[in-house]
């Protein structure tokens, strides 16, 4: 898989007509309804909304985690709502990060080892241990590499996944709800590192939030309310 | 190469890196110990179940003296020579026949037994040596040329010791040794006159066989097990009147049932240890699997294909699988061969060299298990949605249902492999299976009904009350996998309290070690006084008549169309003895014990099943000529391994009135046996008196190394039911977080949360020490009655035993898994993944 950053295309996420929804008690649930955009490259992009309005659907859908029921997505540059999911996978794979609200890192994995997990996923990495230090170094975590996520506080935990998703140097990262679970003070620390990270390798950052304050941040800002764009 | 997404930089450093981050996950590690079980049973069995069977084997041939013999009253056809030589069985000609023994003056009748060499091809001669610590010489070929063995009986009757020469028929030869133990001098012991043993090239020398005399010629055959059984398999059917094969099986010989029982006690014992482990590896798996569902979506998200994904799992299991199996496997193979040298130390049994196959056989085996196990979470990788890691109400897969299917396949193949007996596999899965079911069942059955009871009340025994049959799938399997393990315990407790209860009733100390026959009326009386003056603890007298069956409900035997063993046993004379008293260890199974004023017979079950008669059936026994028609009036059940004179057909006294009588005297001396043997030659020339206690040594050491190997098995299913209780517990654990929860944030205080807590357990554990035990009752009725063949009082106490151990283990058990967590704050317990 080439590297998208290299292409000439400015977009690295379109999403045209997109539709979302699933049988519920025999009917039919609309979670998303007619969304479109396009993300340009290198931009930081919020989706803000209440609970249950669709943000995450969607941020899911963008990342080629799922797919829409209508409309069409595009990532990087390719059609994911056509693509198989080994496909998708491998679209994804070292050219998109993600950091989530609970951080998901692997409880017997040390700090060292959960960054390095990324690096082993991607196709045709080198020096994997070198690496790994030194995005966790860039995370500001040199000293607790060999620690495991039960050793670390919520903040350090969401650094390392942070670490991990900057490892690959992704076109794009996603975050859902970065600091959904982290006080105001660590929450700032976390979103300063995060803008810092994307914008020191170029990556496209798309998050979903509560925090206005957060959204208030990115180049573009978009707010879904019942499954649509407003 | 072989692409599973890492990198071949540092493939061999990440595998290890890999295994150690999953040495941090207590379910790897229950995997672990679970394959490690199960690779040292199987290894443990592999390699010592089959030395003990070879050595039991061996030993029972060595009774024989081989491992088949055809005999027959005629010379052994030419046809049966060559298929021996075609089956590539190693062949010794024995003939015996009975002839006076002459030394001086003095004459005296014997079974004179002349072999080819080689003989015996099993076992060996024991040949007294003063010059031997163990008293004697072992000897495996026949004496030499122009030299003769006889029995200590005839030894001291012609005093052979002094004179050193002796004739036999036109042929003088030297005494050369005194026999101690000779094969199938134990089995002949009762009908044989002393047995004189002689080389075969010398027998034309003696002029005393003619093609018309009398004698019995054996051909005894060893070799494999399958050549043996082919060889018998081709001859069998094909048998002349005058023909019989006899094979040292140790399943047939009625006298090794007690062997067969230790061999029946070792395959139950393993195959409860293998299935307790594969429970604990399935929980192991189970308990992986939710662990796993984070990662594997996690490596989706990061771009890992399905099949990668699949792949780098199935290392995780390979990298558990492959050393654990290897090493467990070693150190059974290591734990069987001390238990091979402490049964030499103490038993002096040297067990035949154990086999590799049955190292590689535990890997293979090991290995298999936990592909079946694991392949239904290896199959459920590409269900897991990625988007798991976003949303919490997305669903991962469930991998438990679909494995119960492969697992109970699995079972199913471990158990028919490991009991290698249709009998035992047949009782004991369907017993596990019907006893998970009925757990199962019964245990919602009860849950519902105890959830309908229940009230609302402030108190911590409603709580648990309510927790039980709120959680009735997780009470229900917590009550099935512990059920099991009583099931399997309190199985194995009941069989090895009872078999070495029947061993020790077998054998007891004061077993008899000396056999006297040919005893007249004349000798009784001041026999007694002999055995009085040797103040011998105890003795048994019985009369013998030398009868043979003539007619079945007055219609001639001959008429009849018996096969096998009934044909066999018509066609011959046997031994039956006159007594009003029911002698000990046998017991009356259909019809009343002899009445004063009755005149019948009574008759051994299996011999009367053999014949199809019945209570009230009427047979002709020719006695020397004399013809008695006589009904039957009971028939009786015998104890044959009780090394005790047992008879197929009893009369009642006087029933067979002219018959010529003998008599016959089982007796344990405490004290010098060679001197009372000698003593008493001496003082009844006529009798002759056989030394058994070798034989019952040699059976005592079967025992003994049965009984050390039923102790050492046993440890492996504690071992292995402490990893399934440990997994069980262990896999609770996650989900009582919220529940401790909850009742912190609604303001349970420590007290009361322990309290409920200890109240569900002791219920589950009652529950399970109830179901569990009656499983086992149930199930040690049908093996006793279908496997061991042994009466069995299981008393239902051990329902009583189970219960309280259930409610202490458990509630105890239960308790301290989640002790730690009674500390942590309300938050910390609600927090997801937080590591």
């Amino acid at each position: 898989m080439s590297d998208y950053r290299k292409t000439a295309e400015n977009s690295v996420v379109q999403a045209s007509a997109v539709c979302k929804s699933i049988e519920h008690a025999g009917a039919k649930l609309d979670i998303l309804q007619d969304i479109s955009m396009d993300i340009a490259r290198g931009s930081t992009v919020s989706m803000t909304g209440p609970s249950g309005s669709g943000k995450t659907t969607l941020l899911g859908m963008l990342a080629g985690l799922d797919l829409p029921s209508s409309g069409t997505i595009k990532l990087l540059g390719q059609t994911v709502s056509d693509m198989g999911e080994d496909e998708r996978a491998q679209l994804r794979n070292g050219q998109v990060g993600f950091v989530f609200q609970s951080f998901h890192l692997m409880p017997n994995l040390n700090a060292l080892e959960n960054v390095s997990l990324a690096l082993e996923v991607m196709s045709g990495s080198q020096n994997i241990r070198e690496q790994a230090l030194q995005s966790l170094a860039s995370a500001g975590l040199s000293e607790r590499s060999s620690h495991l996520p039960s050793e670390l506080s919520g903040g350090e935990q969401q650094r390392v996944a942070l670490a991990r998703s900057m490892v690959t140097n992704p076109a794009v990262l996603f975050a859902d709800e970065p600091t959904g679970n982290l006080d105001r003070k660590t929450s700032g620390q976390i979103v300063d590192l995060m803008f810092s990270l994307a914008e020191q390798r170029a990556s496209t950052l798309i998050l979903a939030t509560h925090d206005h304050q957060i959204a208030e941040r990115c180049d573009v800002q978009y707010r879904i309310e019942a499954g649509q764009l407003v | 190469m072989f692409n599973i997404g890492l990198k071949p930089d540092n493939w061999s450093s990440q595998v290890i890196r890999g295994f150690k981050a999953n040495l941090r996950l207590g379910e790897f590690r229950l995997l672990m110990l679970a394959c490690l079980l199960v690779a040292i049973a199987l290894s443990v069995v592999g390699a010592l179940g089959s030395r003990i069977e070879q050595a039991l084997q061996v030993r029972t041939s060595a009774i024989l003296g081989a491992d088949a013999i055809l005999s027959s009253t005629r010379p052994i056809s030419p046809k049966h020579w060559e298929l021996a030589r075609q089956m590539e069985l190693e062949t010794v000609h024995s003939i015996s026949f009975m002839s006076m023994l002459t030394v001086g003056e003095e004459s005296r009748l014997v079974n004179i037994r002349a072999v080819s060499e080689k003989f015996p091809l099993r076992g060996e001669i024991l040949i007294k040596s003063d010059d031997h610590p163990e008293g004697y010489e072992e000897f495996r070929q026949p004496p030499r040329s122009g030299k003769v063995w006889a029995v200590t009986q005839a030894v001291v009757d012609l005093g052979l010791n002094e004179a050193g020469t002796l004739q036999i028929g036109r042929m003088k030869a030297d005494f050369d040794g005194e026999i101690l133990l000779d094969p199938e001098g134990g089995a002949d012991r009762i009908r044989f006159a002393p047995r004189v043993i002689m080389n075969i090239s010398d027998l034309e020398s003696t002029g005393l066989l003619a093609p018309a005399s009398r004698a019995r010629y054996r051909l005894m055959l060893a070799g494999s097990p399958d050549a043996v059984e082919a060889f018998e398999t081709r001859v069998r059917p094909n048998l002349e009147s005058h023909e019989k094969i006899v094979i040292a099986d140790i399943r047939r010989d009625e006298v090794n049932a007690t062997v067969g029982r230790i061999i029946s006690y070792i395959r139950l014992s393993v195959l409860l240890s293998v299935i307790l482990s594969v429970v604990a590896m399935v929980l192991a798996t189970q308990g992986l699997w939710h662990r796993q569902i984070a990662e594997m979506a996690l490596l989706r998200c990061l771009g890992q294909q399905n099949k990668k994904i699949m792949a780098r799992l199935g290392l995780r299991y390979m990298a558990a699988g492959i050393p654990v199996s290897v090493l467990g496997a070693l150190i059974g193979f290591a734990v069987q061969d001390v238990i091979a040298r402490i049964v030499h130390e103490q038993t002096a049994i040297n067990l035949p060299a154990p086999s590799i196959w049955a190292l590689a056989g535990a890997v293979f085996i090991t290995l298999l298990a936990l592909f079946v196990v694991a392949f239904p979470a290896l199959r459920a990788v590409r269900q897991i949605p990625p988007l798991t890691l976003l949303r919490a109400s997305s669903s991962p897969p469930q991998s438990q249902q679909q494995s119960t299917f492969s697992v109970l396949l699995l079972i199913l193949a471990l158990t028919i492999f490991l009991a290698d007996d249709w009998a035992l596999a047949l009782v004991v899965l369907p017993g596990i299976l019907l006893g998970a079911m009925s757990f199962w069942g019964l245990t919602r059955l009860v849950i519902f009904m105890i959830g309908k009871t229940v009230g609302a009340h402030s108190s911590p025994y409603c709580v648990a009350l309510k927790e039980v049959c709120s959680n009735g799938a997780r009470s229900a399997w917590i009550i099935s996998t512990f059920g099991t393990i009583v099931f399997a315990l309190v199985l194995l407790a009941v069989f090895r309290y009872d078999i070495l209860e029947s061993w020790s009733r077998t054998l007891p100390d004061d077993a008899p070690n000396v056999f006297v026959i040919n005893i007249k009326e004349s000798n009784l009386e001041p026999l007694r006084a002999f055995l009085e003056q040797w103040k011998v603890s105890r003795s048994d007298m019985y009369s013998i008549i030398r009868t043979r069956i003539v007619e079945i409900n007055e219609r001639p035997v001959n008429e009849y169309n018996f096969s096998g063993e009934a044909k066999e046993r018509l066609s011959h004379v046997f031994n039956l003895t006159e007594t009003a008293v029911l002698p000990q260890d046998n017991k009356i199974v259909l019809g009343q014990w002899f009445d004063t004023e009755e005149r019948g017979l009574s008759v051994e079950i299996e011999t009367a099943e053999e014949l199809e008669l019945e209570i009230g059936d009427t047979l002709a026994l020719d006695t020397a000529g004399i013809r008695h028609v006589v009904p039957i009036l009971n028939l009786r059940e015998v104890v044959w391994e009780n090394m005790r004179p047992n008879f197929f057909i009893i009369a009642t006294p006087g029933l067979l009135e002219g018959a010529p009588v003998s008599h016959m005297l089982a007796v344990h001396v405490d004290e010098d046996l060679n001197l009372f043997i000698n003593q008493m030659s001496r003082a009844f020339p006529n009798v002759s008196a056989v030394n058994v206690s070798i034989l019952l040594q040699r059976f005592q050491e079967i025992v003994a190394q049965g009984s050390m190997t039923i102790s050492t098995l046993l440890m492996f299913t504690l071992l292995a039911a402490g990893l399934v209780f440990f997994g069980t517990l262990q896999g609770q654990k996650m989900t009582r977080r919220l529940q401790l929860a909850l009742l912190k944030s609604m303001g349970a205080g420590r007290s009361f949360i322990r309290k409920a807590i200890v109240s569900e357990f002791a219920l589950l554990g009652s529950l399970s020490g109830l179901l569990g035990s009656a499983a086992a009752i149930f199930s040690s009725r049908l093996l006793a009655d279908r496997v061991f063949e042994v009466e069995i009082n299981i008393s239902w106490y051990w329902m009583g035993i189970s219960v309280a151990a259930g409610v202490v283990l458990v509630a105890v058990s239960g308790y301290l898994s989640i002790r730690s967590l009674l500390d942590v704050a309300p938050m910390h317990l609600l927090a997801r993944n937080k590591g």
